[in-house]
């Protein structure tokens, strides 16, 4: 059973997407205007998780990829929860004398055979 | 005034040597002696049979009954003569101008003295329902069944120690009772009242009324006769008896019972279907109406039951739920839905997604593919006692392919996209099993 307590303000997730490119693309065979009709997407996103507490903590953090994916390299460890959710169980250190503890998530992916 | 006062006043007229002087000896009203209701609920309709003895005087008779604020239609009266028929003529009945709420009887009676006779007509605004009380053996595998009726009268008349019948089934009516007896003057379709020498052609509505009276074959005898539940048959209908007498008042409704069996053996079921049903389970009681159940004397009228389980030896019960249902008729099967549960829990999860076998036309456009969908089912029993489970999953494609894995019980398909798996779950126990959907789209369903 969950409680939810309410936000925390010592841990801050900065998540970007750093990559996001077609691969593999299939076009018509119209010899003037081929248009694409399947195409892959290559992305790659980037997380620091940082800790401010004097204590250690896990942080689950829960990541959504919609449709048909393929993981092509991950840094840290995850669980499939469904089709289309990774499920990371991160330790925290506790903060030090210069700085909050911080841990990187990198994530490459494809996402596969998608529709223009 | 509220209730009908059935003031019946025997008037004997004594023809004397005068033509048209005719003097006229009030005698007194005698009480109802037998009261017979026939309740067909679905046309709010019921056949009243009053018996009372009447004291006529030889010659002509006049008999006034009148139906202040009921609902009774006049013009489905009748008399009968029960003794001494041969010796009475029923000329006619006449509805006074100028006079509401009354009819006179006019009869020619060659016996003196008391005579009994049965007065018919239809009423309206006496309803009854059945209702149902089970409850469940600890192990919920057998159930006690009670049934009981509920007769409420809102006719405006009271009725005293009557015979309460119930007809099971739906008759064609073409009238409205309700509406008949509040038209204000009843002979807007008169009717010739029929004698006992020469029934000539009757009205459609009279011959019902002589359908519902055939249904009680002697009718005068069972009156008498000693106490006990009947239920027969009668054509497309069934016909209950409540055992002995009852008095119901007009306003009130009376619960009367109906049957008692124990130790119904029942199966419980729980059905886990997301597209019919949403996230929960529900959970079904099931049993056939027959011998085999201790049932299967009689069809079960439709009725809402409440069902109870006995959780300890010092017969605490605890509710399991309620339903409705319909009509049983002998040897069906019937399924109660006592609605969702949450200590029975299934969770569906897509594990897997992903597409293959792309195909393209000449142009290069995409022109079918296959998808491939990997699905986990969790259950949990959380109960003390077993239970089993049956989970319809259904696609959205008639054409697909399965393959299961894990503890997935008995699996069949149900239909052309819905396929079915059975699980016998021991108490407080888990299971989980997986399968893998192939649906084929495009081209792809023709050459796959």
């Amino acid at each position: 059973m969950e409680l939810n307590i309410g936000d925390s303000r010592d841990i801050v997730v900065t998540q970007r997407k750093m990559k996001e490119n077609r691969i593999h693309i299939r076009r018509t065979t119209h010899k003037s205007y081929p248009r694409i009709v399947l195409f892959d997407l290559e992305e790659e996103i980037v997380a620091t998780i940082e800790n401010f507490k004097n204590q250690p903590a896990v942080l689950t953090m829960v990541e959504h990829i919609p449709g048909e994916w393929k993981m092509v390299d991950c840094n840290l460890d995850y669980k499939r929860q469904d089709a289309n959710t990774l499920r990371f169980e991160i330790n925290l250190p506790a903060r030090s004398e210069k700085g909050p503890a911080t841990v990187h998530l990198k994530m490459n992916y494809q996402r596969l055979n998608l529709r223009p | 005034m509220k209730y009908l006062k059935a003031a019946i006043l025997v008037l004997g007229a004594i023809m004397t040597s005068h033509p048209g002087f005719a003097r006229v000896d009030l005698v007194t009203l005698p009480g109802r002696d037998t009261t017979q209701l026939t309740i067909y609920n679905s046309a709010d309709l019921t056949l009243v049979r009053d018996g009372r003895a009447l004291t006529l005087k030889k010659g002509r008779n006049k008999l006034q009954f009148s139906w202040v604020n009921t609902l009774i239609d006049p013009t489905s009266l009748e008399i009968l003569p029960k003794a001494h028929a041969g010796q009475i003529d029923i000329d006619d009945l006449t509805y006074p101008p100028r006079v509401k709420n009354l009819g006179v009887w006019h009869l020619q009676s060659r016996f003196q003295g008391k005579v009994p006779v049965e007065i018919t007509y239809l009423t309206s605004g006496i309803h009854w329902r059945a209702f149902y009380v089970g409850t469940l053996a600890a192990d919920e595998k057998t159930m006690r069944l009670k049934g009981y009726v509920r007769v409420t009268n809102n006719s405006g008349e009271d009725y005293e120690n009557a015979r309460i019948r119930l007809i099971v089934g739906k008759i064609h009516f073409l009238d409205r009772i309700s509406r008949l007896a509040n038209r204000s003057y009843p002979y807007g379709r008169p009717d010739e009242i029929p004698t006992l020498q020469a029934e000539a052609g009757l009205a459609p509505k009279r011959m019902l009324m002589k359908t519902a009276e055939a249904a009680m074959p002697a009718a005068a005898d069972e009156v008498t006769a000693r106490k006990e539940i009947i239920k027969e048959g009668l054509s497309e209908y069934f016909l209950y008896t409540i055992e002995g007498t009852e008095t119901i008042p007009t306003g009130w409704a009376k619960r009367l019972p109906s049957f008692d069996v124990r130790d119904v053996p029942v199966v419980s079921l729980y059905k886990f279907e997301q597209q019919r049903y949403g996230d929960l389970p529900i959970r079904f009681l099931g049993f056939k109406n027959d011998k085999a159940h201790k049932l299967g004397n009689t069809p079960i009228p439709g009725g809402a039951i409440r069902v109870f389980r006995l959780v300890d030896d010092a017969r605490h019960l605890s509710y399991e739920g309620r339903s409705g249902f319909k009509y049983i008729p002998v040897g069906e099967d019937a399924e109660l839905n006592l609605g969702a549960v949450r200590n029975l829990i299934v969770t569906p999860v897509l594990m897997a997604y992903r597409t293959d076998h792309y195909t393209f036309d000449k142009k290069g456009q995409v022109a079918g593919w296959d998808e491939i969908r990997t699905f986990r089912i969790t259950v949990k029993n959380t109960r003390a006692v077993a239970a089993r489970l049956e989970i319809k999953r259904n696609f959205n494609t008639d054409i697909w392919d399965i393959k299961n894995s894990g503890d997935y019980g008995k699996f069949e398909k149900e239909d052309k996209n819905t396929v079915k798996y059975t699980l016998q779950l021991p108490p407080r126990s888990n299971q989980v099993f997986e399968y893998t959907l192939t649906t084929y789209q495009g081209s792809r369903q023709y050459n796959h």
